[in-house]
């Protein structure tokens, strides 16, 4: 036979609060590290476009304080499986006009080291167009990993005054 | 009001594997044969009328809304199946967007994740998509998926190729 035990909140024993069950059986677990990012720039037009680390300078939500708006980077506060999704797309240049024929890279990096390549190649001479670059990925990682997300030098990833067009978001998946 | 103090929770059967039955969680996915299209500068909400999943039935296929039975963070995954200008010829820079939209906010994209497409000169192609990301949502805000159309040409998707799905982080 199963063993149940009726319960509406699961605590430790120093008090601090891990998972609430509702009448309907729904589990929150309020302290779970969990973010969720976006970029934006303050002026259209001139400066679309960014190469290297990007910094995801704005949050929706950021639980138990993970992630940097100032360098874009997320440090796990304990060490478990975690699940990243970085949505956005890249452009030609610091302009953010679309791209043209070529190599376009992106990078998920642990402790700096890159962990996910996002890559699009694509002919035709006169194509020019916006590029997908999404990387969904789940890791295993220590206590103080640091992930962030970063393009090659030579590809721009794009943002404007405008939320929604490159976010990153994470959580501890247990 | 009951509390349960403890350092650690096992399993009692072997595996350990933790099953929580009524997390709220749905996939749903269209079921048009056929492609829909958008005007330039308008934006429709895509029809997700079959749910395979749909636990707590928060997932409503007339409205194609999920409505958050109860405020947390949760996970959204959703894929379009697009084009541009019926699939021929060129884009000619009509570009489109898959968004997901909480509340259907479109002021500054309150809350909206979004995946550019289109754009390209030459020849046209099918193309698939993908969106990923958490929202935190109160309980009754609700979030549906969209296609918008930009640049001077129509945007169309494929309904039957078109997924959502999405669940209770916690």
């Amino acid at each position: 036979m199963a063993s149940i035990i009726g319960v509406e909140t699961l605590q430790h024993t120093n008090g601090t609060t891990a998972a609430t069950i509702d009448t309907a059986g729904r589990i929150l677990t309020p302290t779970r590290p969990a973010f969720s990012a976006y970029r934006t720039k303050a002026s259209a037009g001139a400066d679309n476009g960014t190469v290297g680390t990007i910094v995801f300078n704005n949050e929706d939500h950021d639980i138990g304080g993970c992630f940097n708006t100032s360098d874009g980077k997320f440090t796990a506060p304990i060490a478990g499986i975690y699940k990243f999704d970085v949505l956005g797309f890249y452009c030609l240049n610091a302009a953010g006009a679309a791209c043209t024929p070529n190599s376009y890279f992106s990078y998920l990096y642990k402790n700096n080291n890159i962990v996910a390549i996002h890559y699009d190649y694509f002919g035709g001479s006169s194509d020019t167009h916006y590029i997908p670059a999404n990387i969904n990925l789940t890791l295993q990682l220590a206590a103080n990993d640091v992930i962030h997300y970063g393009t090659h030098a030579s590809t721009y990833y794009y943002a404007d005054q405008t939320r929604g067009y490159a976010t990153f978001s994470g959580y501890l998946v247990g | 009001m009951s509390k349960l103090y403890v350092d650690e929770l096992h399993s009692k059967t072997t595996g350990g594997a933790v099953i929580m039955p009524n997390k709220p969680a749905f996939a749903v996915r269209g079921s048009n044969t056929g492609w829909t299209s958008v005007a330039d500068s308008n934006e429709i909400t895509i029809v997700l009328d079959v749910a395979n999943i749909n636990i707590g039935n928060h997932f409503n296929t007339s409205t194609y809304r999920f409505t958050a039975p109860i405020a947390g963070l949760y996970q959204f995954n959703a894929m379009g199946y697009v084009r541009n200008n019926g699939g021929t010829g060129s884009d000619s820079g009509t570009y489109g967007y898959v968004r997901l939209r909480k509340n259907g906010s479109t002021a500054n994209e309150v809350g909206t994740l979004s995946c550019i497409f289109g754009y390209l000169n030459s020849g046209d192609a099918d193309q698939v998509h993908t969106i990923a990301g958490i929202m935190s949502l109160a309980v009754g805000d609700y979030v549906t998926m969209h296609l918008n159309s930009h640049g001077g040409g129509t945007s169309e998707y494929y309904g039957v190729q078109c997924g959502l799905s999405g669940y209770l982080i916690g």
